[in-house]
């Protein structure tokens, strides 16, 4: 019997460890690590 | 709850996919908003920070009130500064000085707290920012109604946060 | 060569078989899904006292707590109930998805008993140390209002545990596919459980690295600790803490369809991507609360709290159109047809699991998710942030949203995980009611309040000995009031719950369950099921237009509010 062939799709959605260093990795960068250098980057008060 | 087909990837029906692309639609608009909303609106969030310590903001305040000082109510000295730089001091549990303005001059609010955190909400106009130690924010504001206005602390800064209530004043 | 280092548990693990669904349950994971139930129940009880006292405090006519009281009980009521109900009860649901719904075992029941434990300790010390006088500070606890260590040391011993249960879920969705104990793609149920796992993990994570530092500081180890590094950390584990709720409620809601009215998901593509839009963009969500903060750039605020293009909120709207489709779906299919709505006049109103679904998605959608999607637009969160609107937006989706939807499926837990028969019955079918109007009345009496000013978190904003006069409008008075009542029938909608779910735990005869339905055996005069290839979902499509046309009215009238505003500011 010849199986039919997985979408790629649902393979991808199916990889949930993939799908958790994805969100890992989107999270900390956009949220944590740009937020942090915005802060970083505020100058002093001038004189 | 059951387990699907071995292959589940199928294309939408009729109404999943118009549904789809009108709430995708819609997304898109609210994303557009906020970049018109700053380029043509005229109520926008403040992007002016600076770093300050304590002592020096502290310093900074006194001599605005020092320079600026036309009466004192209720043991707060009331201020009434040219358009410009302004100051306004938060800490355990007051608003500091009372600010008297002009209705439609613009002003550069500089606030800061001494303490804890903050919250900066003015009534009943009803806008408010976040205040933390260490961080300057510079508000640029212009009052288009002249009267009395409250500022509440709208961040829980200890027990006594509830009678942390400051005064604005715009006269004509 | 690494499924040999895997023992197979098959000789360890003792299962029974559920005769209603022919599921294997093994019983060391029954035994812990219990007990989490057992425990969230128990907070639910304690921070649902707390929560009344306090709407009776915030109704200034009562007013009823002095201001030292008010400020700890909100305290422990947010810890109380954002955390400890809440992640006691996914703890069940991840153990129940990743043994139960996948015929698995429970790879490491010590495991499961140690998080438990850890969980446990971390709760209760930190309601001791609150309720001692020892941390009025809220459940943000923001630097530099300095709790006592031991305050910091609970919230990271629960965290700890909660994150064990974790990886727990994952080790046991990874043994089960190695002893072949299911095949292929999990289903969607356990799917939404993942997300919300995969989200659960970015938030305890960054609930490590913002309290770790905290406790050092608290300790006096660490001399200095930023303020705007503390918020950004914290809101990291503030806010995805309550994108799991979101993740496991959709998958309670998929779940309760499935119970109550035999749904299946219309399409697991679409299905699926809303869960994939969560994994990946929800997190962002976290930037809502530092919106009117300073030292964050507009391009960071505006990209964050639009979770990326609203990618997130696209998610959501997927899940309010498939959820009701494949109601209607189901219900068309036994035939009820007639017209656009004959099968939601037709459908199991009395069914406890069907009324908190359809109170909750309600309460989910039209109140928080509206009022979440308003609130976190930045230059509209001048208007809203710290006031009682951001409380009216989360008592929307956590309360009416997560916590009604975890009710209804607490009862269908009792027969079948309990074992227990469901004692009154009828006080059952109403309690998602009763409850869900007083959550709706006290949800608009506090967005209501918020839009006149009136701060969260405040002991009286009338009621105030400060020497300057708050300034509130005197209709606040009113929506204050009214949240007040909500909040007292909402209270009596959560004894019912709790009375429900004792008497039938303590006295329910002790039987296996029969039938999935609690109330309903089947329909009186059930019509002729039709046996019909494509069913559309029709009636949905135009509830979910309605739902448009309503969200972009209220959208657009803020926007109006804030060009109104007699400040300009930039």
């Amino acid at each position: 019997m010849e199986k039919e062939r997985m979408p790629l799709g649902q393979a991808i959605f199916d990889e949930l460890f993939l799908l958790f260093l994805l969100s890992l990795i989107i999270s900390l960068i956009l949220y944590n690590v740009w937020g942090l250098l915005d802060l970083l980057r505020t100058p002093l008060l001038p004189p | 709850m059951v387990a699907p087909p071995r292959v589940w990837w199928r294309p939408l029906d009729r109404l999943e996919r118009t549904w789809l692309l009108l709430a995708f639609g819609w997304c898109l608009v609210l994303f557009a908003m906020m970049p018109i909303w700053l380029a043509f609106g005229r109520h926008n969030v403040p992007a002016t920070i600076y770093r300050a310590s304590a002592a020096q903001f502290r310093q900074r305040v006194e001599e605005f009130v020092q320079k600026y000082q036309v009466g004192t109510e209720k043991g707060i000295p009331i201020v009434e500064p040219p358009p410009g730089d302004v100051y306004l001091l938060a800490r355990q549990w007051q608003w500091y000085p009372i600010l008297k303005l002009k209705k439609g001059q613009t002003y550069r609010l500089h606030i800061s707290s001494i303490d804890v955190q903050h919250g900066f909400s003015i009534q009943p106009a009803n806008l408010s920012f976040q205040i933390l130690p260490e961080y300057v924010y510079v508000i640029t504001l212009t009052p288009l109604e002249s009267g009395e206005f409250s500022i509440i602390c709208n961040e829980f800064c200890y027990i006594g946060h509830h009678v942390m209530i400051g005064r604005i004043l715009v006269t004509d | 060569m690494a499924t040999q280092a895997i023992p197979l548990g098959e000789e360890k693990a003792i299962f029974r078989v559920c005769p209603v669904t022919r599921l294997r349950v093994d019983l060391a994971a029954e035994r812990m899904i219990i007990a989490n139930a057992t425990a969230a129940v128990v907070f639910l009880l304690v921070g649902g006292i707390m929560g009344l006292l306090l709407a009776l405090t915030r109704w200034e006519a009562i007013h009823l707590l002095p201001a030292t009281w008010y400020y700890r009980l909100v305290t422990a009521h947010g810890f109380n109930m954002l955390v400890a109900w809440i992640v006691f009860f996914e703890a069940a649901g991840l153990y129940f998805g990743s043994t139960v719904l996948l015929n698995a075992r429970l790879v490491s029941p010590r495991a499961a008993q140690a998080a438990f434990a850890l969980m446990l300790l971390g709760a209760l010390l930190v309601n001791a140390i609150v309720l001692a006088g020892h941390a009025d500070v809220m459940f943000t606890a923001y630097v530099p209002l300095k709790a006592h260590p031991l305050f910091y040391l609970g919230i990271i011993l629960f965290a700890l545990g909660a994150l064990t249960a974790v990886v727990l879920f994952f080790a046991n969705i990874f043994v089960a596919r190695l002893e072949g104990r299911y095949t292929g793609s999990v289903p969607l149920v356990v799917f939404g459980l993942a997300t919300a796992a995969i989200i659960a993990t970015y938030t305890l994570l960054s609930g490590a690295i913002a309290f770790i530092p905290a406790f050092f500081w608290s300790l006096g180890w660490l001399r200095t600790y930023d303020p705007g590094f503390y918020r950004n950390l914290f809101w990291g584990f503030g806010h995805p803490a309550q994108q799991i709720n979101l993740a496991a409620m959709v998958a309670v809601w998929y779940a309760l369809a499935a119970i109550t009215v035999g749904a299946t998901p219309i399409n697991e593509k679409l299905c699926r991507l809303a869960f994939v839009l969560y994994i990946l963009f929800i997190n962002l969500g976290a930037a809502h609360h530092l919106l009117v903060d300073p030292g964050l750039s507009f391009a960071w605020k505006m990209f964050n709290t639009s979770y990326a293009m609203y990618l997130a909120v696209l998610g959501s709207l997927i899940h309010a159109f498939s959820i009701p489709a494949a109601v209607e779906v189901a219900l068309r299919r036994q035939g009820y047809q007639r017209g656009l709505f004959e099968w939601l006049r037709r459908a199991p109103w009395q069914e406890p699991g069907f009324a908190a679904l359809v109170v909750s998605m309600i309460l989910f959608g039209w109140l928080g998710g509206v009022s979440g999607v308003i609130i976190g637009t930045e230059q509209l969160n001048m208007q809203f942030h710290n006031t009682l609107a951001v409380p009216g937006h989360f008592h929307a989706t956590v309360v009416g949203g997560t916590t009604l939807a975890f009710m209804g499926l607490t009862y269908y837990l009792i027969p079948l995980i309990f074992r227990r028969e469901l004692r009154l019955k009828r006080l059952a079918t109403w309690q998602p009611y009763v409850f869900g109007l007083g959550m709706l009345l006290l949800i608009l009496g506090f967005l209501f309040s918020g839009t006149l000013g009136v701060p969260r978190r405040h002991w009286g904003v009338f009621t105030t000995p400060a020497i300057f006069s708050s300034l509130i409008p005197e209709p606040a008075r009113l929506s204050l009031a009214l949240a007040g009542i909500g909040g007292i029938i909402a209270a009596i909608g959560g004894a019912m719950f709790v009375l429900v779910v004792l008497s039938s735990v303590l006295t329910g005869a002790a039987q296996e369950a029969r039938s999935l339905r609690l109330v309903l055996a089947d329909p009186a005069d059930p019509p002729e099921a039709t046996e019909i290839a494509h069913v559309e979902p029709r009636g949905t499509f135009l509830i979910m237009l309605a739902f448009l046309a309503f969200f972009i009215l209220v959208y657009s009238r803020n926007w109006w509010l804030l060009g109104a505003r007699g400040w300009l500011v930039h």
